[in-house]
């Protein structure tokens, strides 16, 4: 390495288009002064979009506390839930959540077997994505027990009212892959972190940083030895991880599956659950990641590659979803069943036909744009159909829950669903909480794996892919 | 440039052993017509439908690769092609086997009156029908041949073409192409599955049917690939560009494709052994009894368990001829889980005559004699394929 190159003058925030996965003017010290830049900088001198977004967020997360302790107080009456709707919002928030987590596992985990180059930087903060989202996740059916202080009854543990779980349940099966798919991603995520963490420790300025980062980086030392073991602990979570990407959303699935109510007991549920998991979760990736490198200035970390690479598993998951609504359309009509058949014209012509028409708008329809590569390269359109998407895919489950429970098999058990104030105030305060935790967490921890950056960077260099050209004096 | 006519030779011989037992295959089937019109119409479908759905499998798994991109789909390609372009003839046979006289009405419920009393049936006359059929299979037959001629004939161009820039653009051309054909193929082949295969019980339907099905038929046609890639790897062009890494990764392939042809094949199982609902359990309790059953066990561990545990160890991926080995052994999985899926509606309890033999040894035949065929014509690797010439860039340095 070139030893005269340690003090650089901070590189551009350059995009490099849709080609590169490093802007120009990078090297080695750079890319770990930028990340870590975000963390080191003073706490006033923060980007002023941020402290606004943050703002919001924390506000939004108020106000899930103070719903959620109407709810404890009041009980789930407090909520829209009637019967025979009794799943309402919990259960559409729940698997909307549970879903948009799964973009970070699939950039983490599969994307890294499939040895894709835009996987990393990104992978970092889809990550983190993950774990909030699965806290979201996990608290809707707790809050939807009604007595959310027996939560560990969903566990078998042994007890004295021989009370065990019903193991042929889906829902206990759900316990059991959400807890499982919250253990493995924070696991892989905290592994990440710690050569990064080290790197931190080594660089920072304050001694309570430096405590800090040294207790989190578990005494890393960077040696070959420890280099050798962490890429075999990180290939057994990322293979551990894979099967997750899949049956984490497959169980969700069997939640509306295994039943034999029309609208939910359908084969295909499964890899369409999948495929619309990935989709909503590549959504919020974009969401996300459009501010965040705009505000923290990581044109040249995060460029076009990924954002476009991003649209395009995007566009293709979504396709995997219109075919999912095909064949349920087209076979509620081929079965000849009548309670089939009424449930999905009822869906469309139903007092709920509105969120069937918007939901083929938004999931559907709208995405199409995305086969126009300048709408994949064009920063606001890319964003307002990453919105829309998240947008459709929460009226997906929407559309699934409410529409199908709201005619039962006997007319005299129909009813209809009308959201409170309350279950408006608990998912608008899962977004804040989600919010919240996700600006922190690219305020303070690093948002983008350094070491992985770097590698990348010596193997580009090494290839020809990547020149590092000194940049011209700064301020010219 | 003499290697490559080592490998022609031996295709030719390929080619004749298949032609001599395609004639007799078929010949030997003709002559159960004669015997048994019946148990005719049942095995000629059989193998008809198992040699169209592995060419379909190939344009599938063509088009995906066009798509998604990967060295692998690169080195098998030609492959891909040409099982694409023997799809059009596989479906003389599959015409044979539905509009022979009294053929339809042998195998498709839907056709026979005593059938329309059931309300079921008689709703979805409306698709269901010998017409509606009729254009359905010539807009299948239309629209794939299609597909597999034109995008053979764009690597044709790529073949031609002196320009290494102009190659990469074919490529990107093909994949702007490739993509929303993907769409359409898996589309009409859906379509096509319900048409052929889950029709024969009309009362019964799975909306995940369509997209088991076709993977079945890519997983097929990957072995198939990497059969013959083992097979040839030891001559030129193979010899010069394939690699470890490349084997391994269409290993990987081959466990990934088996796992999601047992992920969705499972997922129909579960939901419709809880739902346990007349109108879906029929289609497992008529494969699960009177000897079916053991069929069903057979596939769940032979197909799936076993395959699935060997192909998670590293050196059998990196064993070019283990893994060719397990490939043949798939090849003959998928030549009873086909059985499974579309023989118990016609013959309710398990047997097998010697005519299911002869026409899928048949049709599998002349299949393969026209393949090999439109495999002699072209040179057997892609030439400005930019992922091949970086494969052989790695040879060297390896």
């Amino acid at each position: 390495m070139k030893t005269e190159e340690v003090v650089r003058p901070i590189p551009p925030d350059i995009d490099p288009g849709p080609d590169h996965v490093l802007g120009p003017g990078h090297d080695i010290a750079t890319v770990t002064d930028r990340i870590s830049g975000v963390i080191y900088q003073p706490l006033a001198k923060t980007p002023k979009p941020w402290f606004f977004a943050f703002a919001a967020a924390f506000a939004l997360l108020q106000l899930l506390l103070i719903a959620a302790a109407w709810l404890f107080y009041k009980g789930v009456g407090v909520w829209g839930i009637v019967i025979p709707i009794a799943w309402g919002f919990a259960i559409v928030n729940f698997v909307w959540w549970i879903g948009i987590g799964h973009a970070g596992t699939l950039i983490s985990a599969i994307l890294l077997l499939l040895k894709q180059d835009w996987r990393t930087s990104i992978n970092r903060f889809s990550e983190a994505m993950t774990l909030f989202a699965v806290a979201c996740a996990g608290m809707f059916p707790i809050l939807h027990l009604g007595r959310p202080w027996l939560a560990y009854w969903l566990l078998p543990y042994p007890n004295s009212m021989w009370l065990w779980p019903q193991p042929r349940s889906p829902l206990l099966w759900d316990v059991f892959a959400v807890s499982t798919y919250a253990t493995v991603s924070l696991l892989f995520w905290l592994t990440g972190l710690v050569p990064d963490f080290a790197t931190m420790r080594d660089t920072s300025k304050h001694q309570w940083q430096r405590v800090l980062f040294g207790m989190l980086s578990l005494g890393w030392r960077g040696s070959a030895k420890h280099w050798s073991r962490y890429q075999m602990a990180y290939l057994i979570l990322a293979g551990l991880s894979t099967p997750l990407v899949v049956s984490v959303h497959t169980v969700v699935s069997f939640d509306f599956a295994i039943s034999i109510l029309p609208g939910w007991h359908t084969t295909i549920f499964p890899p369409y659950f999948v495929a619309g998991a990935i989709y909503s979760g590549f959504a919020m990736v974009i969401t996300l990641a459009i501010p965040t490198r705009k505000w923290f200035h990581m044109e040249g970390l995060i460029t076009m590659r990924h954002l476009e690479a991003a649209a395009k598993v995007m566009l293709g998951t979504g396709l995997i979803v219109a075919y999912g609504y095909a064949m349920e359309a087209f076979i509620s009509w081929y079965s000849g069943n009548p309670y089939e058949s009424f449930m999905y014209w009822n869906r469309m012509t139903g007092p709920y036909w509105w969120s069937y028409v918007m939901l083929i708008s938004c999931n559907i329809a709208i995405p199409q744009l995305l086969w126009i590569r300048k709408v994949r390269l064009n920063l606001t359109a890319l964003f307002i159909i990453s919105i829309i998407v998240n947008v459709g895919m929460w009226l997906e489950r929407f559309v699934i829950v409410i529409t199908s429970l709201h005619r039962d098999f006997l007319p005299s058990s129909w009813g209809m669903y009308y959201p409170t104030i309350w279950d408006w105030a608990t998912f608008i305060g899962t977004i804040g909480l989600f919010t919240t935790l996700m600006w922190l967490f690219v305020r303070f921890v690093p948002m983008l794996a350094m070491f992985e950056v770097r590698e990348d960077l010596h193997h580009m260099q090494h290839t020809g892919a990547y020149e590092v050209k000194p940049l011209p004096a700064h301020g010219d | 440039m003499s290697e490559p006519n080592v490998l022609i030779e031996r295709i030719s011989r390929s080619q004749r052993t298949a032609l001599i037992i395609g004639i007799v295959g078929i010949a030997a089937t003709f002559a159960g017509l004669a015997v048994n019109k019946t148990q005719f119409t049942y095995s000629w479908f059989y193998g008809s439908l198992f040699w169209a759905g592995l060419s379909a499998g190939a344009l599938g798994l063509y088009l995906l690769n066009n798509v998604v991109g990967g060295k692998w789909g690169a080195i098998i390609r030609r492959f891909l092609e040409a099982s694409a372009k023997v799809l059009p003839y596989t479906f003389i046979p599959l015409a044979i086997a539905f509009f022979l006289p009294g053929a339809m009405h042998t195998l498709f419920p839907w056709v026979r009156p005593e059938f329309l009393k059931d309300p079921a049936v008689a709703h979805k006359i409306a698709y269901l029908n010998p017409q509606g059929f009729t254009i359905r299979f010539i807009i299948y037959l239309l629209f794939w041949t299609f597909l597999g001629y034109r995008l053979s004939s764009r690597t044709d161009i790529q073949d031609k073409t002196k320009d290494h820039a102009e190659g990469v653009a074919i490529q990107v051309r093909m994949r702007q192409f490739s993509a929303p054909m993907l769409l359409l193929f898996v589309l009409t082949s859906t379509f096509a599955f319900f048409d052929w295969v889950m029709s024969l019980e009309p009362t019964w339907y799975s909306t995940i049917y369509g997209a088991m099905y076709l993977i079945g038929q890519v997983l097929a046609m990957l072995a198939l690939s990497i059969i013959l890639l083992v097979r040839y790897s030891d001559q030129s062009p193979f010899k010069e560009t394939i690699n470890m890494p490349v084997t391994h990764d269409l290993g990987n392939l081959m466990l990934a494709f088996t796992m999601v042809w047992a992920y969705l094949s499972f997922s129909q199982f579960l939901i419709t052994w809880a739902g346990n609902l007349p109108e879906e359990i029929q289609w497992y309790q008529r494969r699960f009894t009177h000897g079916w059953g053991y069929v069903a066990w057979t596939v769940s561990v032979f197909h799936f368990c076993v395959p699935f545990f060997i192909l998670l160890h590293r050196f059998v991926k990196r064993n070019p001829k283990l893994l060719a080995t397990l490939c043949v052994y798939m090849f003959l999985m998928r030549f009873l889980d086909v059985f499974w899926l579309s023989q118990p509606p016609l013959r309710p309890e398990l047997s097998v005559s010697w005519m299911d033999l002869t026409a899928l040894a048949g049709i599998g035949g002349i299949w393969f004699f026209l393949f090999f065929q439109q495999l002699k014509t072209r040179p057997l690797l892609p030439l400005n394929d930019a992922r091949l010439i970086a494969m052989r860039h790695e040879h060297h340095h390896a």
